[in-house]
């Protein structure tokens, strides 16, 4: 089957429509059936922030202070929490939902020529929505509270084009890889507990042992995270060479996502 | 030109080499145990053209119409197709469940590529088509399957597509939306759609289809005129255990379909009129008599004998046998030549009929025949005597005015 660029794209702008439909029907039938779903999609991150913020404030308050976060109240602890936790979620947030994307919607990929990428894309948009929401209340609360170097936001908005293309990628592949074998899915919810633990969401850094940092930095939500901190809390430019390795592993996965996509998603069909 | 459709050399497999095991083991079993679900396909479709697909369950019919929607790709083998292609494959086809019917025609003709201008103008014709009425306002969840299909049928149909592949789907809808949703593929025909069609109604492929191919275990094993391809495919259903199957070119160009297990045999037909007299050609409400002689070759202990008057397409007209007709006998007294006859006037409409006699031991012609042959005999309806009518049966009007 011949594969170019061109087609690829002209395909996908004449499915726009149906893209920006199916965003539409999500949030359609999400306020459709509980006209309290607004206040339960904001329950489940309040309340985790909540546990994390009491449990670890204290812990964490000395470690803090190596970072030159003010510990003397909680807020602080809660500023550096919600900046890891908000950009980790975007990354949590598409890569589960991708994972589960064409079995789900297995009816129309198996009966209907589209292209199929609508589906993850439509999912993606939907994810970076609500990331949106969540972080636009969070730098008001930051740009009020503080003052803000304009110039950062430029890096927090490519940090944040860097992990849609990141997360992407990952849950490209692993929407794909799923068909062929659901254990590929199953490893991933798994993992990706692990992969919040490995990431320095709750912790600093500065609580790592030096020998695990250097195994940890590998991590690209590690650099990615990192990054994150540096804007928001240490108002600095982030490390280049974190950024360069991040733009690195972006690459490297995202041609590995294109690889198998454009290899396996023909034939997925046959495997639903 | 758009609408035509050129399959070579194809094949399809569903356990192929390049599945993704293989991504990270790239010597294992290859090559090992490929079935194939369909085995070198070829087929030409026209512009024009209405191409009717039939065959058993498991045949392949499904599997070789995603291929020509381009919704799975072929093994091996090429797919030309030119034109825009829209399909109605099976039930449901990706109606969002939580969704109105009204969103529903939205989502379905974005899916379906339509483009965004014509999208606005289809809504309306499409809630006329599928009359849904009130309903179109409500979830497809409430729907009963008639009606979902009624929905798809309409959204996938709403704009004249080159290339149309219906499977199945039909045979859902109720009598009166059937009937609508054939003349409608009726007249995309007539326009140049080009029409694929598979169905296990053969009324509805013997008057939509002017080719048909039999699929089995993956493979054309016929193709051509749709009523000698139906024939062959009811004989090859009905004769699992036989030993017989013919099919013979008549010189009208069409095909005399010959199979059973030959223990009981026909040996002779012929028409005569109410004197006895050979003819092919009657009066309408003439006395017809169909007289055959039959072999019996071995021990049989019960034999039902009948036949089928079909028009001109292949339609029964109308068909009986000695056990509707109250006819019970000892078969096993019998002598090894028999003649049997049916007599009834012929209240036909003109036209061409062709007869179609069968011998067997119960009523179901799946069951057990010993032999049977379509097309056996072909006569011809005039009508010079009784007042000018239409249609395939005649009867005895009476007119009256009351003033």
């Amino acid at each position: 089957m011949n594969f170019s660029f061109k087609n690829f794209y002209n395909e996908l702008w004449n499915y726009r429509q149906f893209i920006f439909s199916c965003v539409k029907r999500e949030y359609i039938s999400l306020y459709h059936n509980s006209f309290l779903t607004l206040f339960w999609t904001f329950l489940t991150p309040v309340a985790t922030l909540i546990v994390y913020i009491t449990v670890f404030s204290n812990l964490m308050s000395t470690k803090l202070s190596v970072i030159s976060i003010d510990t003397s109240h909680h807020s602080s602890y809660a500023i550096f929490l919600c900046s890891g936790i908000i950009f980790w979620e975007l990354f949590s947030n598409i890569t589960t939902k991708l994972n589960y994307v064409f079995i789900e919607n297995s009816a129309i990929v198996k009966k209907i020529k589209f292209p199929k990428i609508c589906l993850p894309l439509y999912k993606t948009i939907i994810s970076v929505i609500n990331f949106l929401i969540f972080i636009s209340f969070f730098l008001i609360y930051v740009v009020f509270t503080d003052s803000f170097p304009i110039i950062l936001f430029l890096y927090l908005f490519l940090i944040f084009i860097l992990i849609i293309i990141f997360s992407f990628s990952i849950g490209l592949i692993l929407s794909v890889a799923n068909v062929y074998s659901r254990d590929f899915g199953h490893f991933f919810v798994f993992f990706i507990n692990i992969w919040f633990w490995i990431t320095p969401i709750v912790y600093p850094i500065g609580v790592l042992p030096q020998n695990i940092l250097n195994v940890f930095k590998f991590n690209p939500m590690f650099q990615i995270i990192d990054s994150v901190r540096q804007i928001i809390i240490q108002k600095q430019f982030p490390n280049i060479n974190s950024i360069l390795y991040i733009i690195f592993i972006n690459l490297i996965i995202s041609l590995l996502a294109y690889y198998v996509y454009n290899k396996y998603s023909n034939e997925m069909v046959d495997k639903l | 030109m758009n609408g035509t459709v050129i399959i070579s050399n194809l094949y399809k497999s569903f356990n192929s080499n390049n599945s993704f095991r293989n991504f990270f083991n790239r010597k294992n079993e290859a090559n090992t145990n490929i079935s194939y679900i369909l085995k070198n396909i070829n087929i030409r479709i026209e512009p024009g053209e209405a191409i009717g697909i039939i065959g058993i369950n498991g045949a392949g019919k499904s599997t070789l119409l995603k291929l020509i929607t381009q919704i799975t790709t072929p093994t091996s083998g090429e797919i030309f197709i030119d034109g825009r292609v829209t399909s109605l494959l099976e039930l449901g086809i990706g109606l969002q469940l939580d969704s109105s019917g009204r969103e529903n025609i939205l989502l379905l003709s974005q899916l379906l590529g339509f483009l965004h201008s014509d999208i606005e103008n289809i809504l309306e014709t499409v809630i006329e088509f599928s009359e849904l009425g009130d309903h179109i306002d409500n979830p497809v969840k409430f729907y009963s399957t008639g009606m979902q299909m009624r929905l798809a049928f309409s959204i996938v149909t709403a704009i004249r597509p080159d290339i149309l592949i219906i499977d199945e789907a039909l045979s859902v809808g109720d009598a009166y939306f059937q009937q609508k949703s054939l003349e409608r593929i009726k007249n995309f025909k007539e326009l140049g759609t080009t029409i694929v069609f598979v169905s296990h109604d053969v009324q509805a492929i013997l008057t939509i289809c002017n080719k048909v191919l039999l699929l089995d275990n993956g493979e054309i094993i016929k193709q051509g005129n749709p009523e000698s391809v139906i024939d062959y495919y009811n004989a090859l259903n009905s004769v699992k255990n036989s030993t017989y199957i013919s099919q013979v070119l008549n010189e009208d160009g069409k095909y005399t379909t010959n199979y059973g297990t030959k223990e009981v045999s026909i040996s002779e037909c012929y028409l005569t009129t109410k004197e006895n007299k050979k003819s092919n050609i009657f009066e309408v409400n003439e006395i017809l008599k169909i007289n055959f002689l039959i072999n019996i070759n071995s021990k049989i202990n019960k034999l039902l004998f009948g036949f089928i008057i079909k028009d001109r397409v292949g339609c029964p007209v109308f068909g009986t046998n000695s056990e509707h007709l109250g006819m019970k006998f000892d078969a096993s007294k019998f002598h090894t030549k028999i003649k049997f006859s049916f007599q009834f006037p012929a209240n036909l409409g003109e036209g061409i009929y062709s007869i179609s006699l069968g011998l067997s031991n119960s009523d179901l012609q799946k069951d057990f025949n010993y032999d049977w042959i379509d097309r056996i005999h072909t006569f011809e309806i005039i009508n010079t005597k009784k007042n000018k009518f239409m249609g395939v049966a005649w009867l005895e009007v009476k007119c009256q005015v009351d003033d």
